[in-house]
């Protein structure tokens, strides 16, 4: 608990000074460059940007996607714990194999995406289902073989069943893990969702970012960058909260 | 009793050639008392534990366990699973016993007030009672605990010895304790196992009724270290004989 707050205290700090030399410097040293607007730009033009790029509509656009499909790739997993765990055991050697698409870069799975769907909503959502999944799938693939052999051996004595050892000790061994992995995927799901925005022809943020690009209006990108720290970081304290509540165990 | 008879263990090792890791061990496991088995490190006592509780089969061999009831297994590491509770662990398994069973034996275990308790930032011995309960809660005819002492500071061992002979007095679980420590062997058990490695071989060494010991050892001091230093050598026979 004190670590934490010494934690919450270091990073108020670290912002505070952060914000402190950004004023200093670019609103009283270097109020004209080419590099951050002057703090004083990006306060009186907030309002003003957000109406002129229509934000409130792209916002619920992201957001709608990312969310939904970050509860969908958690419902469609933990719905299918029991198999998958025996499918990994099982299939170790053929999930090793299909892992060769690895290689295959997000970029361009993002551009034939956008090309097969254009700018459906729908496509956004399927792009975004699939990341979620495959890196979260991985993960669980991972973890599987940390699972500590005390646990299965203490559990196949018991007379539990292998569903129920999917269930209850596998499952149940990597969860908190794999909870906390989900502030990962969250993360990488809104860079990966941008990009797809920002290439595509979507009505989400990351086109926001494509017209204050064209615009070459640094300060619209600036504002942007920090309303998707802010909602980024919101979502990743929820998620932690969920880990604390309900995964607190160190297996 | 359970009777272990002529157990074989050959396992293929990377390059396809044969190993045995036991080879034709018998020996009997007493009713109602608390058996030690003493053996060097990576003599495949583990092994020999995990084919007595069915965990995995011999090459060769059978295990005759007349009561049919369940032989429970404990590994060395903490076994309890940390997201359940300590109430929630002993109902993991075989779950039709009456109230009154399960609070004498969270009693018996010293976990009465803990039921609620999840076990993730506790002890490895108050994670050995819990493991402990859950095993008694299964109603076994023998608790086969594999090193389960080795991580354990010396003041928590003396406690748990003290509960498995309370365990074992109360109400009459066998134990098979297996052990590098031949203190603690001789601490705990009514009958002792030397388990020699290259060439294979179990030496039933009955020391019966052997006291709690700490006081026994103080007070037998050299009768103790004779034990000691016998069953030692035993085990460093096959070193001696090269």
């Amino acid at each position: 608990m004190k670590e934490r707050r010494n934690n919450f205290k270091n990073t108020f700090f670290l912002i505070a000074a952060i914000l402190f030399v950004y004023i200093i410097l670019f609103q009283f040293i270097l109020p004209i460059n080419r590099f951050l607007p002057r703090p004083s730009l990006i306060l009186n033009s907030f309002q003003l940007i957000l109406a002129e790029y229509n934000i409130a509509n792209a916002l619920s656009n992201s957001l709608l996607v990312i969310y939904i499909s970050l509860i969908v790739t958690f419902v469609i997993i933990y719905a299918n714990v029991p198999h998958l765990f025996k499918w990994f055991v099982k299939y170790k050697n053929s999930f090793i194999t299909v892992s060769v698409f690895k290689y295959i870069p997000v970029f361009f799975a993002m551009v034939i995406l956008n090309l097969w769907f254009l700018d459906k909503l729908y496509g956004e959502f399927i792009f975004a289902v699939l990341f979620c999944l495959t890196i979260s799938l991985n993960k669980l693939f991972s973890l599987t073989w940390k699972v500590k052999e005390e646990y299965i051996l203490v559990a196949k004595n018991l007379g539990l069943t292998p569903m129920e050892i999917s269930e209850r000790v596998f499952w149940k061994s990597i969860e908190p893990e794999f909870i906390k992995y989900f502030e990962k995927v969250h993360i990488s799901l809104w860079s990966i969702l941008l990009a797809f925005e920002f290439i595509g022809n979507t009505k989400g943020l990351g086109k926001a970012f494509q017209d204050a690009f064209a615009d070459s209006n640094l300060t619209a990108v600036i504002i942007f960058g920090i309303l998707i720290i802010i909602l980024i970081s919101i979502g990743n304290l929820i998620i932690d909260s969920f880990h604390k509540i309900f995964t607190s165990w160190e297996a | 009793m359970i009777e272990v008879r002529n157990i074989t263990k050959i396992f293929s090792d990377e390059l396809g050639l044969k190993q045995v890791l036991l080879n034709n061990l018998s020996f009997n496991i007493a009713d109602e008392k608390i058996t030690s088995i003493i053996a060097p490190v990576s003599s495949g006592k583990s092994t020999l534990l995990k084919i007595i509780s069915d965990l995995e089969n011999p090459t060769d061999g059978s295990i005759i366990n007349s009561s049919r009831k369940k032989i429970i297994y404990l590994p060395s590491l903490p076994s309890s699973f940390p997201w359940l509770s300590v109430k929630q662990n002993m109902l993991v398994g075989r779950i039709n016993n009456s109230d009154d069973r399960f609070n004498s034996i969270i009693n018996l275990v010293g976990l009465e007030g803990y039921e609620n308790h999840r076990p993730h930032n506790s002890s490895d011995g108050f994670r050995f009672r819990i493991s402990l309960a859950r095993s008694l809660n299964q109603n076994p005819s023998l608790i086969i605990l594999d090193e389960p002492f080795k991580m354990m500071k010396q003041e928590s061992r003396e406690e748990l010895y003290l509960l498995v002979k309370e365990i074992n007095k109360t109400i009459k679980t066998s134990f098979l304790i297996a052990t590098s420590d031949v203190s603690e062997a001789l601490c705990l058990a009514d009958v002792t196992i030397l388990m020699k490695k290259d060439p294979m071989e179990v030496i039933p060494l009955q020391i019966q009724n052997t006291p709690a010991a700490k006081n026994w050892i103080n007070n037998n001091f050299e009768e103790f270290l004779k034990i000691k230093n016998q069953i030692e050598i035993s085990l460093k026979g096959n070193d001696l004989n090269r």
